[in-house]
């Protein structure tokens, strides 16, 4: 598309104060309002903005050397190890390290937000000792006033936007994206809709290598594409730097996630100019234009099934259907925040204190994030469900024993008229009933049955059978419906193929 | 309304004390939430504001330790307003307004804890 302004013509408004500035929620009702066309003659930069909980980030800090000076091979503040990553004195806080004496409630996002209050903070540090470092050992006090550099160095960041969260299983999990109620009974998302900052410039036209961005509440830098930037898929991330000594922790802040783990808040803005009338149309997208998928976290594999399609007005407005029923749906990122983010770049760029920047190489728009290779791919539990041989309450211990006779098997199981698991009754404990003169079947069933699901993979399997020094589990779905069964020799059979 | 959290132990679990209560004092008392464990018992009830100190007497008598009920507690320096609690909240004490700051209408909160574990920045307490 032809371009009808430059980023230098653009700086030149910015220091006279003739350049027009708006948040991405104003661009999305000029461009509603009177089109792309007039948005694009009249606007020079779009300001987006979006605060949201960041695992891939942490901060390079340079200590200084100490007399005499150590080369630190372990590291601690406040009881977080810290990566050494370089030389003797450079060590990098990553925001999911934990706490070794508070794991779960304080880490490496913790750590970086006390430094930049201003808090002091507790350093131990342990080496091997060399000639030319001889020092093994080191505790000092430290506050962001004692290190050389402070900087926040993040290598994924800002994702374009990302899925809705929910669980299809019959009992609460704890992940990445919060607590989630069982049966589809919440859902949770991140990303800042229309105000997302890839979101607005999805073709990379104007974010790059070197674009000057709000970071943490102060300048920072684009560094390139983030880790696992996936723009084919409108996935993608930013790998960005920023100076911590100037930031402000409204805009950056340590958090956990119960049962999950540690990370960090990281506000970010990206302004975009509107260089031509595609980015008028592209910052003036709106919520109700942004999809994203609502998946089940409830299957604990590599690809979650997804259930449904949902855009970002949907998801703004605190409740969206699931299989027909309307269940509650919070925001993990600040939209609050990100729209602060937002008027605050655009007030720093209509008082002339922020210049933007042309980047020195654009990026990427066709790169793909593959998954891992494996050297041996893990087997999973449904590869190896044989149908299970079934009973009723009601049935006679004599029945049970024929069924065990006439199929060749050990475990029978016990289920509801609905296919719902109730119990187990083994060979053995229909020999027992023999023996002991039993009659009745309620009393040999087990009630309490180890189970496995068709996504457990093989290896937790078999330490359920281990563990329980048992011989077969039965395998249901997430509603207690059982599915077949998995036994320890069809175990030993995969393994020694 | 004000609330009281009733605990009760093991030896009291069994007896109807909350209904010997209720007939003796001849106020009703709207229970909330209750919880039964193997060595005590938790009801939390609401209690119209002027019968709050004959009531919390009753239950004293009987051995039944009786306090008014603390409720979410918001620390504002905390709270990033990212309404991770908002879907949570089985009785919505949490809304968001229209700049999407997040609401708290602790009045209506029954103390289950359900948000708690789930702000992120642990700016929630009850």
């Amino acid at each position: 598309m032809a371009n009808i302004r430059t980023v230098k013509e653009i700086n030149e408004k910015i220091k006279k104060g003739d350049a027009l500035v708006l948040t991405a929620a104003e661009m999305v009702n000029l461009v509603e309002e009177k089109g792309e066309k007039i948005a694009a003659k009249e606007v020079d930069v779009v300001t987006t903005g979006t605060l949201g909980a960041m695992c891939s980030s942490g901060a390079v800090i340079n200590l200084g050397h100490s007399d005499p000076p150590i080369k630190i091979n372990r590291a601690w503040i406040n009881d977080v190890e810290i990566c050494h990553p370089g030389a003797a004195v450079d060590l990098y806080i990553g925001a999911t390290m934990m706490s070794e004496t508070h794991p779960f409630e304080y880490g490496g996002g913790h750590v970086i937000e006390d430094l930049i209050k201003g808090k002091e903070v507790e350093l131990r540090a342990v080496s091997y000792g060399t000639d030319c470092y001889p020092r093994t050992k080191l505790e000092t006090t430290i506050t962001k006033n004692d290190l050389n550099q402070f900087i926040l160095l993040n290598f994924r960041n800002c994702y374009q936007r990302y899925n809705c969260a929910t669980n299809g299983r019959n009992e609460a999990i704890y992940t990445y994206m919060g607590k989630l109620l069982p049966n589809y009974g919440n859902a949770t998302f991140s990303g800042s809709g229309c105000f997302s900052p890839l979101m607005k410039d999805p073709d990379y036209e104007t974010i790059g290598i070197g674009t000057r961005i709000f970071l943490g509440g102060t300048y920072g830098y684009v560094l390139g594409e983030g880790t696992q930037h996936d723009p084919t898929n409108n996935f993608g991330t930013i790998m960005v730097k920023g100076n911590c000594k100037k930031m402000n922790i409204d805009f950056i802040r340590g958090a956990s996630f119960t049962k999950y783990g540690t990370t960090l808040y990281v506000g970010i803005g990206i302004p975009i100019p509107i260089l031509n009338e595609g980015l008028a149309i592209k910052t003036g997208v709106s919520d109700e234009e942004i999809f994203t998928n609502v998946v089940d976290y409830g299957v604990p594999r590599r690809r979650r099934p997804t259930i449904r399609q949902v855009n970002y007005k949907e998801l703004k407005s605190g409740k969206i259907t699931i299989n027909d029923r309307e269940v509650k749906v919070s925001s993990l990122s600040s939209l609050k925040k990100a729209k602060e983010i937002a008027e605050i770049l655009k007030k720093w760029i209509d008082e002339a204190s922020f210049f933007l920047t042309s980047p020195a190489e654009k990026l990427p728009t066709n790169t793909v994030c593959n998954p891992m290779k494996q050297t041996r791919e893990l087997a999973f539990v449904e590869a190896l469900i044989r149908p299970s041989i079934t009973c009723s309450e009601d049935d006679t211990i004599k029945s049970v024993a024929e069924r065990i006779i006439r199929h060749s098997v050990n475990h029978v199981v016990v289920v509801d008229n609905r296919r719902k698991l109730r119990g187990i009754v083994t060979s053995w404990d229909v020999t027992k009933a023999v023996a002991d003169g039993t009659k009745k079947l309620v009393e040999i069933i087990t009630r309490k049955v180890v189970t496995t699901s068709p996504d457990d993979p093989i290896e937790e399997a078999a330490r359920k059978l281990a563990q329980h020094n048992i011989s077969a589990l039965p395998v249901t779905d997430k509603n207690g419906k059982v599915l077949g069964i998995v036994t320890s020799e069809d175990l030993t059979k995969l393994i020694r193929r | 309304m004000t609330r009281l959290l009733l605990q009760f132990s093991k030896q009291q679990i069994t007896f109807p004390i909350t209904s010997q209560v209720i007939l003796e004092q001849g106020v009703l008392l709207n229970i909330l939430r209750a919880h039964v464990e193997p060595t005590f018992g938790e009801i939390l009830v609401e209690v119209p504001q002027e019968y709050v100190n004959r009531i919390v007497n009753a239950f004293q008598k009987r051995g039944v330790k009786a306090t008014v009920q603390r409720r979410l507690e918001v620390d504002n320096n905390r709270c990033i307003s990212c309404g991770a609690c908002y879907s949570l909240c089985p009785i919505s004490v949490i809304s968001f307004e229209e700049d999407y700051s997040i609401v708290f209408e602790g009045e209506k909160c029954i103390a289950c804890g359900l948000c708690i574990d789930a702000c992120p920045t642990q700016a929630l307490h009850i």
